[in-house]
C-alpha cells in the first residue's frame, strides 16, 4: 500500500517535471514569434523605443495599412498561394502515379528507375541552382511565377518514396479482386490505390505547400519586379539600405501575414500527419 | 499485345513524367555543372572560354573553401544529433503527459517556428540579436549577465547560426517522432514497466526499435536538411561572415555563383558537395539501415 | 447546384479582378503610346526618388517610368546582370560608384554621347565639372552623377549633454578629439547610468569608412595609378587608428541596419556613416541629432572619399535609350534636383538647390574641401576584391590578425583579384 502511494507520488513528481520542461521549452521557442506578433500591432515609432515587449502598446492595425501602402502585399499573398498550390499539385501529380507504378507495376527497368528518382532526395537545392538559373535567364523567363514554380516541382524523391511505401502496404488481395472484376492496371490505380492512400495525401500536401511557400533563395533570384514577388521574397523589400528607413512595424505585419496560411494548412492536415507518420 | 506487355507499357507511362522531370531539372543541371567547372562563362556577353583547371585552383587555393568544408562538418556534427535527439526527448515528454490540457499548447508552440520562412526568421532574429541594444542582450543585462555580440562575434557566430537553424527546423522531427511514438501499443510499455524496466531502458528496448523506420527516416532527412536549410539562415543572418566564419559549402556555392558570378567556381563546389552527399548517403544506408526493423 | 455554380463563377471573376487590378492601377496616368522604361533602383516607394519618378510621369512627356526597388548596390547589380544576359536589361539602373568599371565593362553601360551626343552634352552640363570624371570610364560618359554622399559624424546630443560635454561641436574634428569624447561618454553614461545608452561609438564596419581612415592617414586602398596601396605604412597607420575604439571596447562593430536601429533607439552616442542619414535619423530619432565632419587623422590633411551612385543607361533599343535620356534630362533639371535633394545626397549639380536640412552642412564642407572617388573595383572579379577587403577590415577589428599582417595579406588578395 505504502509502495503504491510512493510510486504514485514519484509518478506525479515526474509528470510535474515533464510539464515544467515542456513549458520552458515552449516559451523559449515561441518567444521570438510572440515578440514579432506584439511588434506587428504596435505603432511603428514606439517599436524601437523599447525593444522588449510581449504585448502591443496602444494596439493598432496601422502597420498592416502602412505595409499595404508601401507594397502590393495582398498581391504577394495571392502570388504565394498560387505558387505554393501549383508546386504542391505538381508534386502530387508526378509522384502519385509514379509511386503506384513503382509499387505494383512490372517493367525490367522499374527498380533502377525507382533508385534514379529517390536518390534526388539527397540533392541540396543550391547544387542545381546555377545551371537552372542560367537556363531560366536564357529563356527570358525571369520575373514570372512559372520561373519560381516549375523548377521547384521535380524535388519529388521523398514523395515517391513515401507513397510507394503506403501503396506497397495495401493488401494485394484488394488489387487481385479488382482485377478479377475486370479492372485493368490503370483502373486499379484510380479505384483502389488512390482512395486507400487518400488519408495521408493531405499530410504530404501540407509539407509540399510549406516548402513551396517558404522558397526564399530561388525566389530572390527569379522574382524581380514588385508585382511578381511572393510574401517570403517580398519581405526583403522592407529593408532600404541607403535611406536607413525603419519600417519595423510593417515588416512584422507582413511576417505575420506570411505565417497565417501555412498555419491553417497544418491545422487542417494535422490528423493526416499523425496517421502518415505513425509507426506501422 | 498481351496483358504483361500492356502492364509494362502502363508502368513506363506512369513513371515517365517523374523520371523525365527529375532527369531534366536535377540530373541535367549537375551534368552541366561538370561542364561549367572547366569553363569561364560570362553571362553578359554569353561567351565561353575553356578554363582548364583554373576554376578548381581558384576554389581550392582560397581560404574560404577549407573554412566552408570545415564548417559544413561542424554544422553536421552539432546539428544532426541535436535535431534528432532533442525532438525525441520532447516527443517522449509530450507522450508522458498526453491527454492533459496543456499538451496541445506545448505541441503547437514547439512546432510554430517550423512554419516560418528564412526571410521571416531573419527579420525576427536580427533585432533580437542586435549586439548593441537587442532584446536578448537587454535580458542578459537585466539578469546581471555579460552581453554577447552573437552573430557578429567571430567565435560565437557559428553557434548562433546553428541555434537559429535548430529553432527553425526541429519542429518537423518533433512531429514525426510524436506520430511514431503515439502508435506504439501502451500494453507493451506497461508490461516492460511492470518487469522493472526504467525509463531509459524502455525507450531503448521498445520505443526505438518499434519506431526504427521513422528513426531511420529522420536521421537520413536530417543530414540532408542540415546541409541545405542552413543556407537560408546564413544568408539572412551573417552572409557567411564575419570573414567566412559561418559559411558552409552550399552557401559558398551560392555566393560564388550568384553573388560573384563565378559560375565555374560555383560548379566546382557543387561537384565537391555532391561527392560528399553521395558518401554520406552510402554510409547511412550501408551501416545504419541494417539495424532498422521494418514491421 | 445552380447556387454553387454561381458562387464559383463569382469567385473566379473576383480572382480574375484581383489579378488584373494591380495592372490596371499601374496603367492609370500613362498613355498607351508612351514608351515604358524600368529604373532598377536602391530606393523604395516612400523615398524622394519615387517623388522624382512620379513628378516626371505626371508631366506626360511620352515616357512612363517605373521605379523598381532592387535592394542594395550588390543586389541590384546582380539582378541587372541577369536581366542583361536574358536580353532584357532595365533601361536605367542606379549604379554604385564602386561598380563603375563593372557597369561599363561587364554590364555594358551605354555611352550617353553615343546615344545622342547633343543631348548628352546638355545633360552633363547640369553637373559641376569635378564630378564628370566619376562617370567617365574608358573615355565613355556612362551616367548622370547625381547622387553623391560622403561619410560624416552624427551625434546624439541628449547623451552629449547628459555626459556634460561641451555642446559647441567643432566643425573639424580628429580621432584624438572623437575617441576622447567617446571615453568620456562611456565613463559618464555606461554601467546603467543612462537608461538607453549602450555604447558610445560606431565607425561603420565596411569598406567605405575604412577607406576614409586609410586616405586621411595618407595611404590608399587603390591609388590613382591603379596600384593597391594597402601595405603602405600610411595605410596601416590609418587602419590601426580605425581599430583603436573597437579594441578598447568603445565600439561594437555591427551591420549597418543594426547600427542605424541602435542609434535611432538612443543606444549609440556617435556614429560615422553616410551623409544621406541626415534625412532619416532626425525623422526617426526622438532626440536632437548634431552633425560634424568625419574625424581626420591628427597631423595629416583630411582626404575624404565620396560615395553614392550614378544613373546609367543599359537599354539596347534606340527607343528605350532615348526615353531613358528624356528621364535623365528631368533628373538633371532644377525641378528634378529640388525633389531629389530630399533623399539626402549632396548637390552635385550647377543648380541652386536648397539644402534639405542644415545637418548636411558638414558634408557640403567636405565636398568643398575636395572629395576623392570611393574605391572603384576593377577587373571581372571586382566584387570579390571588395569582399576580400571587407573581410580584412573585419579581421582587424576582431583582432584575428595584427593590423600589419592583415594589411599585407589584403594587399596580396586584392591585387590578385583586381588583376584577374
Amino acid at each position: 500500500m505504502r509502495d503504491a502511494s510512493h510510486a504514485g507520488r514519484r509518478a506525479a513528481v515526474a509528470r510535474a517535471l515533464v510539464h515544467v520542461t515542456l513549458a520552458g521549452a515552449s516559451l523559449a521557442t515561441v518567444f521570438p514569434l510572440v515578440w514579432m506578433l506584439a511588434a506587428a500591432f504596435t505603432p511603428n515609432d514606439l517599436i524601437l523605443a523599447r525593444p522588449f515587449r510581449l504585448w502591443p502598446e496602444s494596439p493598432t492595425l496601422a502597420n498592416f495599412a502602412a505595409a499595404a501602402d508601401a507594397y502590393p502585399i495582398w498581391r504577394w499573398l495571392w502570388n504565394s498561394i498560387v505558387a505554393a498550390a501549383a508546386v504542391t499539385a505538381g508534386k502530387l501529380a508526378l509522384s502519385l502515379p509514379a509511386a503506384y507504378a513503382f509499387a505494383r507495376g512490372r517493367h525490367r527497368w522499374r527498380d533502377a528507375a525507382f533508385g534514379f528518382v529517390i536518390v534526388t532526395m539527397a540533392f541540396p537545392t543550391v547544387m542545381v541552382i546555377v545551371p537552372t538559373y542560367l537556363v531560366v535567364v536564357r529563356l527570358g523567363a525571369l520575373d514570372s511565377l512559372p520561373a519560381l514554380i516549375v523548377p521547384s516541382i521535380p524535388y519529388i524523391g521523398f514523395y515517391v518514396f513515401f507513397f510507394r511505401q503506403a501503396m506497397k502496404a495495401l493488401p494485394s488481395e484488394m488489387f487481385e479482386a479488382a482485377s478479377i472484376d475486370g479492372a485493368g492496371f490503370l483502373r486499379q490505380f484510380v479505384d483502389i490505390a488512390l482512395p486507400n492512400v487518400a488519408h495521408v495525401v493531405p499530410a504530404l500536401a501540407a509539407f509540399a505547400f510549406l516548402g513551396a511557400w517558404n522558397i526564399f533563395l530561388w525566389g530572390q533570384l527569379t522574382l524581380g519586379s514588385v508585382e511578381t514577388k511572393t510574401l517570403t521574397v517580398g519581405v526583403a523589400l522592407f529593408s532600404d539600405i541607403e535611406g536607413a528607413q525603419s519600417l519595423w512595424g510593417p515588416l512584422m505585419a507582413v511576417n505575420c501575414l506570411a505565417i497565417l496560411p501555412v498555419l491553417v494548412a497544418f491545422l487542417l492536415a494535422r490528423r493526416s500527419i499523425e496517421r502518415a507518420f505513425a509507426s506501422r | 499485345m498481351d496483358a504483361a506487355d500492356r502492364r509494362a507499357l502502363s508502368t513506363a507511362g506512369l513513371v515517365a513524367p517523374a523520371v523525365l522531370a527529375v532527369a531534366a531539372f536535377l540530373y541535367l543541371p549537375i551534368a552541366a555543372s561538370g561542364l561549367l567547372a572547366v569553363l569561364d562563362y560570362h553571362p553578359a556577353t554569353q561567351t565561353f572560354r575553356f578554363a582548364g583547371l583554373a576554376n578548381i585552383a581558384a576554389v581550392l587555393g582560397g581560404d574560404a573553401f577549407g573554412r566552408a568544408a570545415w564548417n559544413t562538418l561542424v554544422y553536421c556534427l552539432v546539428l544532426v544529433p541535436a535535431q534528432v535527439l532533442v525532438p525525441l526527448a520532447l516527443a517522449l515528454g509530450l507522450r508522458e503527459i498526453a491527454g492533459s490540457r496543456t499538451a496541445p499548447v506545448y505541441y503547437a508552440c514547439l512546432f510554430a517556428p517550423t512554419l516560418v520562412s528564412f526571410s521571416v526568421a531573419g527579420a525576427v532574429w536580427l533585432p533580437l540579436l542586435n549586439p548593441i541594444n537587442g532584446v536578448l542582450n537587454e535580458m542578459l543585462t537585466a539578469l546581471g549577465l555579460p552581453p554577447s555580440r552573437w552573430h557578429t562575434d567571430a567565435r560565437a557566430a557559428l553557434w548562433v547560426v546553428s541555434l537559429v537553424a535548430f529553432w527553425k527546423t526541429f519542429g518537423l522531427n518533433l512531429v514525426l517522432w510524436y506520430a511514431a511514438l503515439m502508435t506504439i501499443p501502451k500494453e507493451q510499455i506497461e508490461a516492460a514497466r511492470i518487469d522493472g524496466a526504467g525509463f531509459f531502458r524502455r525507450v531503448r528496448d521498445i520505443d526505438i526499435p518499434l519506431a526504427s523506420p521513422t528513426a531511420f527516416f529522420i536521421l537520413v532527412t536530417t543530414v540532408f536538411t542540415t546541409l541545405d536549410d542552413i543556407v537560408g539562415i546564413i544568408d539572412v543572418l551573417t552572409g557567411g561572415g564575419p570573414f567566412e566564419r559561418t559559411t558552409n559549402l552550399p552557401y559558398l556555392l551560392w555566393q560564388r555563383g550568384l553573388v560573384f558570378f563565378q559560375f565555374g567556381q560555383a560548379s566546382v563546389i557543387a561537384l565537391v558537395t555532391i561527392a560528399i552527399v553521395a558518401i554520406l548517403t552510402w554510409v547511412q544506408f550501408r551501416f545504419v539501415e541494417r539495424r532498422v526493423t521494418y514491421a | 447546384m445552380p447556387c454553387t455554380r454561381l458562387s464559383r463563377r463569382t469567385l473566379l471573376a473576383g480572382l480574375a479582378a484581383g489579378v488584373a487590378a494591380p495592372a490596371v492601377l499601374r496603367a492609370t496616368g500613362a498613355r498607351a503610346s508612351d514608351a515604358r522604361i524600368v529604373v532598377s533602383s536602391n530606393f523604395g516607394p516612400e523615398t524622394a526618388f519615387q517623388a522624382v519618378v512620379d513628378a516626371f510621369n505626371a508631366k506626360g512627356l511620352g515616357v512612363a517610368v517605373e521605379n523598381r526597388f532592387d535592394g542594395n548596390y550588390e543586389e541590384a547589380t546582380a539582378k541587372t546582370l541577369a536581366a542583361v544576359s536574358a536580353g532584357r536589361p532595365p533601361a536605367l539602373m542606379t549604379t554604385g560608384w564602386k561598380f563603375g568599371y563593372y557597369a561599363k565593362r561587364t554590364l555594358g553601360a551605354r555611352d550617353l554621347r553615343e546615344i545622342d551626343a547633343a543631348r548628352a552634352e546638355a545633360l552633363i552640363g547640369n553637373f559641376v565639372p569635378s564630378v564628370h570624371t566619376l562617370v567617365t570610364v574608358d573615355d565613355a560618359l556612362i551616367g548622370v552623377p547625381w547622387a553623391m554622399s560622403t561619410p560624416i559624424t552624427f551625434i546624439n546630443m541628449e547623451h552629449w549633454r547628459a555626459a556634460g560635454l561641451d555642446e559647441a561641436i567643432p566643425e573639424e574634428i580628429d580621432t584624438d578629439w572623437l575617441y576622447e569624447r567617446a571615453r568620456a561618454l562611456q565613463a559618464a553614461l555606461g554601467g546603467g547610468a543612462h537608461p538607453s545608452f549602450r555604447s558610445p561609438l560606431a565607425l561603420s564596419n565596411n569598406e567605405w569608412t575604412s577607406q576614409s581612415f586609410v586616405q586621411n592617414a595618407g595611404g590608399a586602398v587603390i591609388d590613382e595609378a591603379g596600384a593597391v596601396g594597402l601595405a603602405r605604412p600610411e595605410s596601416i597607420a590609418g587602419m590601426e587608428l580605425f581599430c583603436v575604439p573597437a579594441h578598447e571596447g568603445l565600439w561594437i562593430p555591427v551591420g549597418s541596419r543594426e547600427q542605424d536601429a541602435a542609434f535611432i533607439a538612443g543606444a549609440l552616442s556617435i556614429v560615422t556613416t553616410s551623409s544621406t542619414r541626415v534625412i532619416n535619423y532626425p525623422q526617426a530619432a526622438p532626440f536632437e541629432v548634431a552633425t560634424t565632419r568625419f574625424p581626420g587623422v591628427p597631423g595629416r590633411p583630411r582626404r575624404m572619399n565620396s560615395g553614392g551612385n550614378f544613373l546609367a543607361v543599359y537599354a539596347r533599343e534606340a527607343e528605350q535609350a532615348q526615353a531613358a535620356m528624356t528621364f535623365l534630362e528631368f533628373c538633371g533639371s532644377q525641378e528634378g534636383q529640388d525633389l531629389w535633394s530630399g533623399v539626402g545626397y549632396l548637390n552635385s549639380s550647377v543648380h541652386d538647390v536648397a539644402a534639405p536640412t542644415p545637418l548636411i552642412a558638414p558634408a557640403q564642407a567636405q565636398l568643398a574641401d575636395g572629395l576623392t572617388a570611393e574605391t572603384i573595383w576593377p577587373g571581372t572579379r571586382g566584387f570579390e576584391a571588395q569582399n576580400a577587403w571587407r573581410n580584412a577590415v573585419s579581421r582587424m577589428l576582431e583582432r584575428v590578425d595584427p593590423v600589419p599582417v592583415a594589411m599585407a595579406r589584403a594587399q596580396d588578395e586584392v591585387a590578385a583579384l583586381i588583376a584577374a
